[in-house]
């Protein structure tokens, strides 16, 4: 498998920084894990789980029984459940290959609890906060629409009209320029504004203006649903992030939200999404200029000593950073192994004659 | 060396009521003291002397340039917060790094009862004369008889802990301990293998300390090893943490109940971990400033209902992130309101129940341990 050995090292890294008390994950070495990193870190983990050894699926299945399982004994804000929810879906996935010492069915059971959670915690106006009657936001929503659209087995017209609701709200942010913010403009209300006292304006303005990381993530919600019922969306979208000035690097979104009432905040790896989004929603290549120079991009920010993938150049190795790179890969791999054998055909012509 | 003092008074000078009596009578040492000859930094009179406007860099200065502190005090929580604590702690911070300096307590009114630990372990005094005539030798002949090699329990887990902000562990792992003590050899293993030890002596080091005295915190150390993606081995790991538990369990029963203290370890399972460390270690330390802490083993789904009212302080050890409780947990330990500080074992503060979140909470981490020992020790 292409990049095998860089997908070694980074899962490699995770193992190292693994909790030895209770198997989770933190965002970073040495701080108390918690629901939603651990959940990440799963679901890249089982993304490759064809590389990892006996005793590095013994430790995710250690690390799925303490913090996935009775998801309601951790999860709180969305953002954990949709987490926990995904990573339990791609866990139920590989259950045969990772043997552990509790029953599918438990799984099953808890991927089902997510769900309803999910659809219980969206708002009115179709999207999702943190928590309930919290502000939508474009994160916490593409976030619930790709989790519950990775629910075959569990799909109904509940979930179908869930989704509907959602995406409908998702394309209110859609600027003009064709990228995502993260909340509608008409949202900045005075009420709203006044949480935002005493932070810069300009930051304040990037919520609602388009970002490449709110446009892939939302490109990755709408091509996990139907990415030809959103043709145009999808397209101007995609051109938003091809036409975008990389010279001086890929943003790290910094989102300010409101959580019940206070400022939270959340960096958001703008590469990664874009990648994924890209690349999900048909509208980039494997070979493509856009994606080449994020696989270079990525591949410059693994860390030479501990093998994890930074967010830029300067940044320490985050387990979000490692992990969306991972997902990234995997995306990229699996379009790449999926091209056709004309195309295949080109580029080893093509590079035979540049040698 | 040279000090610039050999005596500096700690005193709480004036309350809302107004002045102290603990000023009078600390001025009352500063003249008794002077007449013999004595350079004594009194605040109120060296400051109104010297007319420094830069208060606390003098303070600090005085501190730092004094042979002795003499902590007087006619009210315990004077001297437990606030400047007073400010100064004895400061001082004995530079204490630890040069041991020929000393601390004198005073208590005016007799009542020495709820003396910070951290101060019970030096002398204190509840008359005046004999304590004017004790300074008087005291502070012309502090002659240390022990040699520089020899080191102390508490010296020891000073250093190990950084209970004093010096983390230079280094002096100590091979000194002669005077009071040798039951987890000595482990630290003194970890110690070696942190500062560039071989891993693999330190492994076959801990198995040895395993196999002779089924210490439980050797146990637990070599269980984590094991739990490492390169040496894993789950089933070993959780062996060990059981011997460890059973072990743990013998040395509990020897330690008699009561104290000050209350350590209490929230888990439903039997094996030792990170909680059961936390208060391993924590007890060790308390017993060297002789604080005498009970340790309880409780699972809080089920049993939580012992009489906690009559302790000093109340350490809840929360073992694992999925722990059960009953409802009435919650209110109990909220009934027992700021005497309670809560140590995690490696999660975060969030899978507590709401209720619990406003405790003081620690992590299961060496800085937190510290700030623990300290809490309870100050």
């Amino acid at each position: 498998m292409i990049y095998q050995k860089e997908i070694g090292k980074a899962l490699a890294w995770l193992f190292e920084t693994q909790n030895k008390e209770n198997f989770g994950w933190s965002w970073i070495r040495d701080i108390s894990p918690n629901e939603q990193n651990t959940a990440e870190v799963v679901y890249a983990c089982t993304l490759f789980e064809n590389l990892l050894t006996p005793d590095q699926k013994q430790l995710i299945n250690e690390a799925t029984k303490k913090w996935l399982l009775m998801p309601q004994k951790h999860a709180v804000l969305t953002i954990d459940w949709a987490w926990v929810g995904m990573a339990l879906s791609a866990y139920y996935d590989k259950y045969d290959s990772y043997q552990p010492d509790f029953d599918r069915e438990f799984v099953k059971k808890d991927i089902c609890t997510c769900v309803e959670t999910i659809l219980s915690l969206q708002n009115a106006d179709g999207g999702w906060g943190d928590y309930k009657y919290d502000m939508s936001t474009a994160f916490r929503t593409s976030i619930s629409v790709i989790f519950l659209e990775m629910q075959p087995h569990v799909k109904g017209d509940v979930i179908d009209k869930s989704v509907e609701r959602a995406i409908k709200w998702l394309l209110t942010l859609q600027n003009a320029d064709g990228g995502f913010g993260c909340i509608p403009l008409s949202n900045m209300t005075k009420k709203v504004m006044s949480y935002y006292a005493g932070v810069e304006q300009s930051i304040v303005e990037k919520q609602y203006k388009s970002s490449i990381a709110v446009t892939g993530y939302v490109l990755w919600a709408l091509a996990s649903c139907n990415r030809f019922m959103y043709g145009r969306e999808i397209e101007s979208a995609a051109n938003y992030l091809k036409n975008g000035e990389y010279s001086g690097g890929y943003e790290i979104f910094f989102e300010v939200g409101v959580r019940r009432g206070t400022l939270f905040t959340f960096r958001h790896f703008g590469a990664a999404w874009m990648g994924i989004g890209l690349l999900l929603s048909g509208k980039s290549q494997f070979t493509e200029p856009e994606i080449v120079a994020l696989l270079k991009h990525f591949l410059s920010l693994q860390d030479p000593i501990n093998g994890g993938f930074k967010c830029n150049d300067t940044s320490e190795v985050y387990t979000w950073s490692n992990c969306n790179s991972l997902m990234f890969f995997k995306t990229a791999i699996e379009k790449l192994e999926n091209m056709a054998g004309l195309d295949y055909t080109d580029i080893i012509v093509d590079y035979l004659l540049k040698r | 060396m040279e000090y610039q003092y050999d005596l500096f008074i700690s005193f709480k000078n004036s309350t809302e009521k107004g002045l102290t009596v603990d000023r009078e009578v600390a001025k009352q040492f500063f003249l008794a003291l002077q007449e013999n000859q004595f350079k004594v930094f009194f605040s109120n009179a060296t400051l109104t002397d010297k007319g420094i406007a830069n208060y606390m860099l003098e303070i600090q200065n005085a501190l730092e340039g004094a042979k002795a502190i003499l902590v007087v005090y006619s009210d315990i929580n004077y001297i437990s917060q606030g400047w007073v604590a400010q100064e004895w702690m400061t001082f004995l911070n530079i204490l630890m790094k040069d041991p020929q300096r000393n601390i004198y307590i005073y208590s005016i009114k007799k009542d020495t009862a709820g003396l910070p630990p951290f101060l019970r372990p030096y002398e204190c005094f509840t008359d005046f004369q004999p304590a004017i005539l004790h300074l008087t030798n005291g502070l012309h002949a502090q002659e240390h008889t022990r040699s520089s090699s020899e080191k102390t329990k508490r010296e020891f887990l000073n250093a190990y802990w950084g209970l004093f902000g010096n983390t230079d562990i280094h002096d100590f792992i091979n000194a002669t301990m005077i009071d040798p003590f039951y987890n000595h050899q482990v630290y003194c293993q970890k110690s070696k293998y942190l500062s560039g030890g071989d891993e693999e002596e330190y492994v076959s080091s801990l198995k040895n300390i395993v196999e002779d005295t089924d210490n439980p915190l050797a146990a637990y150390l070599l269980s984590r090893y094991y739990r490492d993606a390169k040496h894993l081995d789950l089933k070993y790991s959780k062996q060990l943490s059981q011997n460890a538990y059973i072990s743990f369990m013998e040395k509990v029963a020897l330690c008699p109940e009561g104290g000050e203290i209350a350590l209490v370890i929230l888990s439903d399972e039997k094996e030792y971990d990170g909680a059961f460390y936390m208060c391993d270690i924590i007890h060790d330390v308390l017993d060297a400033y002789d604080v005498k802490s009970s340790i309880w083993i409780v699972n809080p789904n089920s049993d939580f209902d012992m009489e906690f009212n009559d302790y000093r302080r109340i350490v809840l050890f929360w073992s694992d992130v999925c722990l059960d409780y009953k409802d009435d947990f919650v209110d109990t330990v909220k009934n027992l309101g700021d005497k309670v500080l809560i140590a995690l074992n490696s999660f975060g503060s969030s899978a507590l129940p709401g209720d619990l979140r406003n405790f003081e909470i620690f992590d299961n981490n060496n800085t937190d341990i510290t700030k623990i020992c300290r809490t309870l020790l100050s």
